[in-house]
């Protein structure tokens, strides 16, 4: 075992060094001001309610940035992370369609909008480059207290947010900018109506599949008990946002998927940004 | 064929010498500085792409991938879990008595901790003399984020209650010695002639890595 040992330090230093995010870049967020907006603590239902209190889940204030990550911000995170190129980055962290919308590497190509949201990105490559930036990405208990504020500009009631939501999918079109879609109360632009975004903490939807025998009270959220057990079986899509988290691998690189940055609400001074 | 007569010092000499040879890959890869280097011969789909740094529950640090070279039965747990959690410690102890002798002295059994909260050293040192693990276990505890990122690579879903129990999938996951995925078992109680199978299929020595 020793030997294993001594070996696998040294390997493991050229991992973290090729994939670790690292202070590689530690420059880069004086580049490129991500504007954060405070999120006000709130209480979230989760979709599902098993072993959650009717009140929901107390999610303290935290900051989330105004816009996703564009194709811009990636580009400069790639090209300072070279380990993070589409053609250098192993299978295991991301798949074949990473950053495919791309002309090559290090080039957006004409047919990419810089500042659209950049999509066909994994979990670890969101993740790395939320490491990189000194951030990281939200949680979905955080996202969906997010999410859920537009009483001003769409009214005080969660169905009327829904009507508005299926009205705006019901106009389905390409366009690469989320512009159409109001700001949330709180500032925070394209939560709704543009690509899906990435969690932190996707891999938090236990459903029947696996769980299955273990006697959770999740079982059948998606299988036998159908939508009976969540929160609101009306929600078109939050049911959406939890099934496509649900069926997501961290390797996965969709085209209708992207990520933002959060950060806490007050960064203790003196930590250095990971 | 007539094989040349070599002096057991000769021959003694060139064993030693063969067993050098191996690590001198790592000490020029060591010489270009990290992340100058690819992972030179692992599969784009090796878990060792991709890992955190653990702690043993004897306290020593290590990185998953100085597993690499060894077959791997790895799940993941928490130790104050009273309900899967010690069937899927169980589980793996009954594939470790199954295995063929020269298997289980080269098969690595890792338990991989969801709650470093709770999950001290000492927790987990508790845990490996309360399921009477041997040499061969490694019970790990590492940082939220790494967690997550075992989890996510393992494609294992988990969520903690407001109770701080957590829900978690019960997935054993069966690696080669490149740290690749071969086998998975989704469920407890598991196909435990699938898992055997499966491990005794990357403990098979001729997937020993040339190193």
């Amino acid at each position: 075992m020793e030997t294993v040992v001594s070996r696998g330090v040294i390997l493991g230093m050229w991992l973290v060094g090729l994939l670790g995010g690292g202070a590689s870049g530690a420059s880069a967020q004086q580049a490129s001001g991500t504007r954060y907006r405070p999120v006000t603590a709130g209480h979230v239902r989760p979709f599902y309610l098993a072993g959650v209190a009717d009140t929901g889940v107390r999610v303290p204030g935290f900051q989330l940035a105004e816009r996703a990550v564009s194709n811009a911000e990636f580009l400069r995170f790639v090209k300072a992370n070279p380990g993070w190129q589409r053609s250098r980055v192993p299978r295991i962290a991301a798949d074949p369609a990473y950053l495919r919308h791309w002309e090559s590497d290090t080039v957006l190509g004409v047919a990419t909008v810089a500042s659209a949201p950049v999509v066909h990105v994994s979990w670890f490559a969101a993740q790395a480059y939320a490491e990189w930036r000194g951030a990281r990405l939200p949680s979905t208990a955080e996202w969906e207290l997010a999410a859920s504020r537009f009483v001003r500009s769409v009214g005080p009631t969660p169905e009327r947010l829904q009507t508005f939501l299926l009205g705006s999918y019901a106009q389905a079109g390409t366009e690469a900018i989320p512009s159409k879609t109001p700001a949330s109360d709180e500032g925070i632009v394209g939560l709704h109506g543009g690509p899906w975004e990435w969690v932190d903490d996707f891999n938090s939807v236990v459903t029947s599949g696996e769980s299955r025998g273990d006697g959770t009270p999740d079982d059948g959220l998606f299988c036998a008990g159908g939508a009976a057990l969540t929160a609101d079986p009306g929600n078109f899509a939050a049911f959406m946002r939890y099934a496509v988290r649900g069926s997501l691998r961290g390797s996965y690189a969709l085209g209708t998927l992207g990520f933002r940055l959060a950060r806490d609400a007050s960064p203790p001074s003196g930590r250095s940004p990971q | 064929m007539n094989r040349p007569h070599i002096p057991l010092r000769h021959r003694v000499a060139t064993l030693m010498f063969g067993m050098l040879v191996p690590l001198l890959p790592f000490a020029a890869c060591r010489a270009q500085g990290a992340g100058a280097v690819p992972a030179s011969g692992l599969s784009e789909h090796s878990l060792y792409r991709v890992t955190g740094r653990w702690t043993n529950f004897d306290g020593r640090e290590l990185n998953l991938a100085e597993l690499r070279g060894e077959p791997v039965v790895l799940a993941m747990v928490y130790t104050s879990c009273t309900m899967t959690c010690p069937l899927i410690t169980s589980e793996m102890l009954a594939v470790q008595r199954a295995l063929p002798a020269e298997a289980r002295a080269r098969v690595r059994f890792v338990l991989a901790s969801f709650d470093p909260a709770r999950d001290s050293v000492g927790a987990l040192r508790q845990h490996a003399e309360k399921m009477a693990l041997d040499g061969r276990w490694l019970v790990l505890r590492a940082s939220p984020a790494d967690v997550r990122r075992l989890a996510v690579l393992l494609g294992v879903s988990y969520r903690q209650l407001p109770s701080g129990d957590f829900d978690h999938s019960n997935i054993i996951s069966v690696l080669d010695p490149q740290g690749v995925v071969t086998f998975q078992s989704p469920r407890i109680p598991a196909d435990r002639d699938a898992l055997v199978k499966a491990v005794s299929a990357v403990a098979r020595p001729s997937l020993r890595p040339r190193r």
